[in-house]
Order: C-alpha cells, then structure tokens, then sequence
C-alpha cells in the first residue's frame, strides 16, 4: 500500500527496487498530465494514446538511470520531449530539423518578476486557445513552464538546450502570444 | 499488448508476464563509462595531434618565420599542416557533440562551449609539445622501432621546403656559413646586408637555426635567420644580443 503523499521521487526508488504497484501509482499520477502535454503537440488522440504507452515502458525500461536525489517529473518529461519530438520529425522532417541560432549564442535574459506569478492562470487560458499559431520550439518552453510549472534550468534539462535558450524562447513565445491575443481579444476577455 | 486499451492496465500487465523488464544498473554504468573513455581518448587524440602540429612546425623552422614579418607570415599559413588541423576540429567538434550529452554541455550555448573548448585543447596540445614526447618518438621513427606511428614521422617531419630551412651551423664561409639540415644535407648559407636577424646574430658552430630565403641547389640565400630551439628547452632569449658573430661580415641589422 502506497501513501497518497509519498513523493514521485521515493515511489521511482521504490520501483528501482522492484515494487511494480509503485510503477502503477507513478503512471495515475502522471498519465493525465503526459496525456495533457501530448496534445499540446499532436492532434490525433490515438497517437498520444500509442505514445503515452511507449513513454511509460520506456520510463519503466530506464528506471534505474534515475537517480533519485533529483525531481522525477523532468526526468519523465525527458522521455515524453523525445518521443513526441521524433514522432513530429517523422511526420515533418524538415520542419523539426531546421537550424536553430538561439542555441548558438549566448543571450541575456530578463530576470522573471514576482507579479507575473500572478499572470499565469490568464497564460494558461491564453496558451490554451492560441497555442497551435505558436511554433513548436516556442511551445513547449511555454507549456512546460506554465502548464507543467517547471523552472528554466527543468526546462533546459528536458529539451537540451542552454539556459539562456529557454529565457529567450519563453520571452519570444509570449511576445507572439500577445500579438495573437492583440490581433484577437476575444481570446483573453471571451 | 492492446495499444488501444487502457493505458496503465496494458503496461502493467505487460510488466508482470515479463515482456518488459528493467534495464540493469551497470547497462547505464557501462554506457556512461564508455562515453567518458570515447570523451578521453578525443581529448588525448586531439591534444596528440594539436602537439604533434606545433613540433612538425618546430622541426620544419615554420614555427619561426613569422618573425621575418608579412612574408614569414605569409609563408607559415602557406606550411601549416592542415591536414592535422583539419583532423583536429573534426575531433573538436564531435568531441562538443559528445559534451552536449551532459548537463555541463547542453546547459550552455554552442559557441562560447566550442570556441571555450577549443582555447582549452590548443593550450593543452601547446603544454604537451613542450615536453620530450615527440622529440622521442620522431628519433624512434628515423631509427624505424616506431612500428604505427612511424611512417607518419618520417612523412611530416622530414619532408623538404623551398623558402624554410632549420639545421646547425658547422662551420663558418667567407660569405656566410655552412650549415646542416635535419636531412643531414650540407647546405651553403649566403648572408647580405638585407639579411634580417630579428633575434640578433649570437650563432656559433652547433647552435640550431632557421634560414628564411629560397635554395638553389646546396645554396641558399639568406632573407632572414633566427634561432630555434627545441619545445622543451629552457631558454635563454637574450644571449643572442650580446655580440655578433665572429664570422658574420655584415652588422646585424
């Protein structure tokens, strides 16, 4: 039997040990959110279904390479960037490869503000309904951050990419959204 | 497996018939440790190869002739061993490939990892050619008991050029010197009032040097002399200025 408040962490220490009902545990507190992360990428429902099921068997596969003393719930995101990432690139290689200039250089970026705590829950409906005009690379950084509620330096560890990168790629990813809500109001005030 | 049904029953189930099962411990170990030693042996090879450039460039005088000005510098891009230093960045970059599989790599951006990186092996293979290790090896090669390496010695560290020419004096001429070079072939140095000796003219008879000008058969025509000296030698930069040469007939300029 499993306490509701045991963490993430100590069931995936537990499953490392074998105790499968851990596992179990582990996939209800993480379908959901998998699903939902899912369908920021894709639309068809069975394939988040397909890749939702791959992602739990390879995170059960890999459980040993996670080391416990770090958040579970980036190293599962790891797994789910990947899986979503490459079933993208089948569909539309081109797309997914293209060369990108913001992991290149190094960029300075805003320090985030108290107040714009505040803000997330209107990013949440606004990413909610203008997500798919965004671009892929300027999604996930918003969804991860908002919807997921990871820092920079989780973000930066499930997509790869510099620190600096994911700053950048949260400012330019919320300066479209807001010519996306300018452009349409309707979006922020319904 | 239903990959239709429900999606926690469907992996569980698959769990407990054994279908799928962990990956052991040492399987992530055996993967980390082989990226370290693939991470090592590029360090290692391209610290060789960066080391192994500056001591061919010693061994030929090119690493010298850049003091002779626009036509010494000119004549060093022209003699660098490109193919090394192609080799070099090809390792360079697969090595930032393989560093951006870690959290040290990928947290920072390309550039300033890549140039960081390549700052850090160039100062590196620099420190490696100033111990013996080439010296030892390239003397193994003339001697042929460098069995792999061997060939590649001999082919870099023994070939000919036009306008560069490294030897020992042994003995003086009425108009120059005579002198040795590291293919044991006498040659004849002409000096000239326009002969330019940017270190000054302190040689003697054993002393190790570089002649910049072009050679007609056993003769050469001095542009430019300058002393060289081994990677791993101390040196002694002043000694040079103290007098001129006894038998140097023209003021260094």
């Amino acid at each position: 039997m499993t306490a509701p408040d045991t963490s993430d962490e100590d069931l995936a220490g537990r499953v490392q040990q074998g105790a499968r009902d851990a596992f179990g545990v582990l996939m209800d507190r993480y379908e959901p959110r998998i699903l939902r992360y899912g369908r920021k990428f894709l639309s068809d429902t069975e394939d988040i279904k397909d890749l939702t099921q791959e992602i739990f068997i390879k995170a059960y596969v890999n459980i040993r390479s996670f080391d416990a003393e770090r958040r579970f719930s980036p190293w599962l995101y790891r797994i789910a960037h990947n899986a979503f990432i490459n079933h993208m690139r089948k569909k539309s290689p081109l797309r997914i490869f293209s060369f990108d200039l913001d992991a290149l250089m190094p960029h300075a970026t805003a320090p985030r503000r108290a107040d714009q705590d505040a803000d997330t829950a209107d990013m949440r409906r606004i990413l909610d309904t203008a997500l798919s005009s965004l671009d892929a690379k300027y999604r996930e950084p918003l969804v991860l951050h908002y919807f997921e509620e990871m820092n920079y330096r989780e973000i930066a560890d499930i997509m790869r990419l510099p620190l600096s990168t994911v700053g950048v790629r949260l400012a330019r990813g919320k300066a479209m959204l807001s010519k996306v809500v300018g452009a349409d109001k309707t979006i922020l005030y319904g | 497996m239903d990959k239709h049904g429900p999606i926690k029953e469907n992996v569980l189930a698959d769990i407990a018939r054994g279908k799928i099962a962990m990956r052991p411990r040492w399987h992530f170990a055996l993967r980390t440790a082989l990226g370290v030693m693939g991470a090592t042996l590029l360090v290692g090879g391209v610290l060789y190869l960066i080391s192994f450039a500056v001591f061919i460039l010693h061994q030929t005088g090119v690493w010298f002739v850049p003091v002779f000005g626009s036509r010494g510098w000119y004549e060093f891009f022209a003699r660098l061993p490109w193919l090394l230093i192609a080799c070099s960045l090809l390792f360079v970059a697969i090595l930032e490939i393989l560093v951006r599989h870690f959290a040290f790599g990928w947290r920072r951006t390309v550039l300033p990892s890549l140039i960081g990186l390549t700052i850090a092996l160039v100062a590196g293979g620099l420190l490696v050619a100033q111990t013996p290790l080439h010296d030892a090896m390239f003397r193994s090669a003339r001697e042929r008991k460098l069995p792999v390496a061997g060939q590649m010695y001999r082919a870099f560290g023994s070939g000919r050029l036009e306008r560069v020419h490294r030897g020992v004096i042994v003995e003086d001429a009425d108009d120059g010197f005579i002198m040795r070079d590291r293919r044991d072939e006498i040659l004849h140095v002409i000096l000239s009032p326009e002969t330019n000796f940017p270190h000054g003219a302190d040689f003697g008879d054993d002393d190790t040097i570089v002649v910049f000008g072009s050679r007609e058969d056993h003769t050469i025509r001095a542009i430019g002399i300058t002393a060289a000296r081994n990677m791993h030698d101390i040196p002694a930069p002043r000694r040079y200025m103290r007098r001129t040469h006894p038998f140097l007939p023209f003021a260094p300029r």
